[in-house]
């Protein structure tokens, strides 16, 4: 009579079962404590770190990209501008000779 | 419901040692519980608990209150854990360890534990999760040691919950092949 396979998976569970059951060792308190107490606290965040933090990767894209569309739109309003005042100015430049 | 650590995290944040220590004494069982999933030996434990509280404190000034202290402490945990395992795998590629080496390292010489069944399940079940890349290994201390649900870990690694379904699933694979070489070498 043959023996039967073990089952991978049934002793996988069995394994997990009594793994769970593991407690982790009483950890050191004393130097947890003293990791804290000498610990450089970090500087109070204020409009610097709300700045830097507009260049943070995952605000960075966003911020570029609103940046460039701000410039666009910037650059398209001073050239429309300057295209409605050309003929004016040439007016002006024939009526006064050149003069400004 | 009101944060009970909510008072205490917010005089901890304005730089009060006295209510970090509260916290310490508070949050270390449930931290280090979270953090014996990750690790095999003591010393790397006590390694991975005084950084966790260290991030803690210098995280504490940007804590807003929007979550309860206890979650945001034990995602501080949990990421702590995944960069413990990161740094494994890239000295183990760096010393061109093999992939199997670190299951053949004895835990500790000295190591009492309560239950000995346990712990031996306990270590077995790590070194098989140590031969798996550090993100996959990650999501399934999780998900088989610690119990967390596949949406829990998507929001903690802000995944999606269908890429976490699929890397769960892809993870599992792994390890039943694994599983199987080992039974059946």
């Amino acid at each position: 009579m043959k023996t039967p396979r073990p089952d991978p998976d049934a002793r996988w569970e069995t394994l997990l079962r009594q793994a769970r059951a593991d407690v982790a060792p009483p950890t050191d308190l004393t130097a947890l404590l003293r990791v804290v107490r000498t610990a450089e606290l970090p500087g109070r965040p204020g409009w610097m770190s709300d700045f830097t933090a507009l260049f943070a990767p995952r605000g960075a894209l966003p911020a570029c990209l609103g940046g460039a569309s701000a410039l666009a739109l910037f650059a398209f309003w001073q050239i429309w501008s300057f295209w409605q005042a050309l003929p004016w100015a040439q007016l002006l430049a024939i009526t006064t000779g050149g003069a400004p | 419901m009101s944060d009970p650590d909510a008072e205490c995290a917010a005089r901890a944040g304005r730089g009060d040692r006295a209510a970090m220590e509260i916290l310490v004494r508070r949050h270390q069982d449930a931290v280090a519980r979270l953090l014996w999933r990750f690790v095999r030996t003591k010393s790397d434990l006590d390694d991975l608990m005084q950084e966790t509280f260290l991030r803690m404190v210098r995280g504490l000034p940007d804590w807003r209150g929007q979550q309860p202290f206890v979650h945001w402490l034990l995602r501080i945990a949990t990421n702590t854990g995944r960069d413990y395992f990161r740094r494994q795998t890239v000295r183990r590629r760096w010393l061109a360890e093999p992939r199997t080496g670190e299951a053949d390292v004895p835990p500790e010489a000295i190591d009492p534990a309560a239950d000995p069944a346990a712990r031996a399940a306990a270590n077995e079940v790590k070194a098989l999760l140590a031969q798996l890349s550090p993100d996959d290994r990650t999501l399934l201390t999780l998900h088989h040691l610690e119990g967390w649900g596949l949406m829990q870990i998507a929001d903690q690694f802000g995944w999606t919950l269908t890429a976490t379904k699929v890397r769960a699933w892809r993870a599992r694979r792994q390890l039943r092949s694994l599983l199987h070489t080992r039974e059946h070498p």
